[in-house]
């Protein structure tokens, strides 16, 4: 465990083409380009980030079908609401994560509503289907999708299913902090720290 | 016991999406106000990012793009169909504004046509005039012919002439009126093209006291009350101002001496001008040639006479301001209580006496008054003015130009 912690930690320096900051301004000029009605825009904006937006929402809702109309119906939304994007106020990748997050959950609620109770709970922790890093899935992944990937690995279990409840499945922090039995201020601790964790990875990665 | 949340945890729930509606709101509310929870969420946000980094890598199928692109085409067309749509309906609601417009203008205009006196009378005299047999017809035929010769004013639609016949009256009068002023202006200007040749014709001189060429630099001005007064001769001269029908009689300053000439011309008073116009002297008469009463000798001194000068009463020496005008001379002389004889060569052409406020003078000069002792030569004789006041004596001389019509 604290050879692979260390693996982690010791990420490449990335070069110039591959900085987030580079990637993020590519994608406000796409974002700008898109408010003016550019549909090549939007098709290059695809490309770049389909495959991530459509990965998050095949965890969120397990389902591929349901994901797949949830993701069109995300690019969608992106394309009309990009006159209102705001690059100051979040990156635009950060934006359109939110966008198809908000769909998605949407779509959970509607689902049925979950009944925060310890049952529902495992059951919960058993569907998020938490990979394990095989050499297979490395191979497959990019660089700083695979750091990602393990720092949310190395965090404590509590604390990553915490993370994930409340990320892929919207959950609040009472219903986890019922259904888990914690109390509220740990898992709202618990769910900040991981969020930070993560955040510290993606800074180290782009140092 | 619940324990109070942060703004680090209201932040994370914010970025997770797992705040309701209300606290959302009001989160959003707060964020607008503080910097470090805008800063704060947006670092959450990239953590965030790390999580949706951290799924399993899943392609997403082609038909995704498909359906993503025929909705994208399908929202273009939606779009370009509501703002044709709009600009329709804009469209339409100016048309109908103009129409609407159109129609209360005319019903504005009908009933202002209606209530009018003039315009119900004048739709009697159109109906009548349809009849031929009434006698609004002649009238409107005799104010559209008046208007055709009107070439001041366009003439006015029939319909229009034939619905207001009072109002055109009462044009038509004012533009007889105009006609009239711009044919009194058009002789005006006629009668005033030839005036700078006469003006030009005008020469001003300054006639000091004989024998004063040696203090001519002492010579006082005119006063501007003469200089006004032979600017009013001026335009008496040349006819802007017209003149007056004299008095039937002038009395004579009571120290005016003794006229040698029997018929003084009587003197017109006019804006505090005493205007005097004497007569042409045809012929030498005996009458004519007796010198004044005062003059020291009764023949006047020949034209190159440089004797010493006559006058003999003290004061400051003064010119006489005068101009010529062909063959007449005029000149303004400045209040006193005597008066002045003129004589020329061997004329006597009178006695003009003096009052309170200036004195012009009009000496019409005749060819006989120059001198003419050298035959070959059109040489005018000087003419002098004796002023006689309070028993002294002062004498002008002024010898003439060659006026251009009097060439012997």
């Amino acid at each position: 465990m604290q050879t692979a912690k260390k693996e982690v930690l010791r990420l490449p320096v990335k070069t110039a083409e591959s900085h987030d900051a580079t990637e993020g301004s590519i994608e406000k000029r796409l974002l700008a380009e898109i408010a003016a009605g550019c549909q090549q825009a939007l098709a290059s904006l695809y490309r770049r980030r389909g495959g991530l937006i459509y990965s998050l929402l095949v965890q969120m809702l397990v389902s591929e079908t349901e994901a797949q109309e949830v993701m069109q119906d995300t690019f969608v939304q992106i394309w009309r609401r990009a006159p209102k994007y705001d690059p100051q106020r979040s990156p635009p990748l950060a934006w359109m994560i939110m966008i198809a997050r908000g769909m998605a959950l949407d779509r959970l609620r509607a689902r049925q509503r979950h009944t925060a109770k310890h049952e529902t709970y495992r059951r919960e922790i058993a569907s998020l289907g938490i990979e394990e890093m095989d050499g297979l899935r490395h191979a497959e992944r990019g660089d700083l999708e695979t750091a990602c990937a393990a720092a949310l690995q190395q965090l404590p279990a509590p604390q990553r299913r915490a993370l994930q409840l409340a990320f892929l499945r919207g959950w609040t922090h009472e219903e986890i902090a019922r259904a888990a039995g914690d109390p509220l201020g740990t898992v709202k601790a618990r769910i900040r720290r991981g969020l930070m964790a993560m955040r510290q990875i993606l800074k180290d990665y782009n140092a | 016991m619940p324990e109070p949340m942060t703004n680090a945890d209201d932040a994370a729930a914010y970025v997770l999406g797992t705040l309701r509606a209300r606290e959302r709101r009001r989160f959003e509310a707060r964020m607008k106000k503080s910097p470090e929870l805008r800063s704060m969420v947006r670092a959450l946000e990239v953590g965030s990012i790390g999580l949706a980094m951290a799924a399993p890598r899943r392609e997403p199928p082609v038909r995704i793009w498909d359906g993503i692109h025929r909705a994208v085409v399908h929202d273009c067309e939606k779009r370009h169909r509501a703002r044709t749509r709009r600009w329709l309906r804009s469209a339409a609601a100016i048309a109908a504004c103009a129409v609407v417009g159109w129609f209360a203008y005319r019903s504005w205009d009908h009933r202002a046509s209606t209530a009018s006196p003039g315009v119900i009378a004048a739709n009697d005299v159109s109906a009548d005039a349809e009849k031929a047999t009434d006698a609004a017809k002649p009238l409107a035929r005799a104010m559209s012919q008046k208007s055709t010769a009107s070439n001041l004013v366009s003439e006015p639609p029939r319909e229009r002439q034939a619905l207001r016949p009072t109002e055109n009256a009462t044009l038509r009068e004012r533009v007889g009126d105009l006609e009239n002023q711009v044919a009194h202006l058009a002789q005006t200007v006629n009668q005033q093209q030839p005036m700078p040749a006469d003006f030009n014709r005008l020469t001003f001189v300054n006639i000091v006291p004989e024998g004063a060429d040696a203090t001519i630099s002492q010579m006082s001005a005119p006063s501007p009350e003469l200089r006004r007064a032979l600017l009013l001769g001026v335009a008496r001269q040349l006819g802007w101002m017209p003149h007056a029908t004299p008095p039937s009689s002038t009395p004579l300053p009571s120290s005016t001496p003794p006229p040698t000439d029997p018929n003084p011309p009587a003197p017109q008073n006019e804006l505090g001008v005493q205007f005097v116009d004497l007569p042409p002297v045809e012929t030498p008469s005996p009458e004519s040639q007796l010198p004044p009463v005062e003059t020291p000798s009764p023949a006047p001194p020949p034209v190159s006479a440089a004797t010493a000068p006559e006058e003999t009463s003290a004061g400051d020496p003064i010119s006489i301001p005068a101009f010529v005008s062909g063959t007449n001379m005029v000149f303004a002389m400045p209040p006193g209580t005597g008066s002045v004889n003129i004589y020329s060569a061997n004329l006597f052409y009178g006695t003009v006496p003096l009052g309170n406020g200036p004195t012009v003078v009009n000496l019409p000069i005749q060819a006989r008054a120059f001198d003419n002792s050298v035959p070959s030569q059109a040489s005018p004789g000087p003419v002098r003015f004796s002023t006689w006041s309070a028993g002294s004596v002062r004498t002008f001389v002024f010898t003439f130009p060659i006026p251009p019509s009097t060439s012997p």
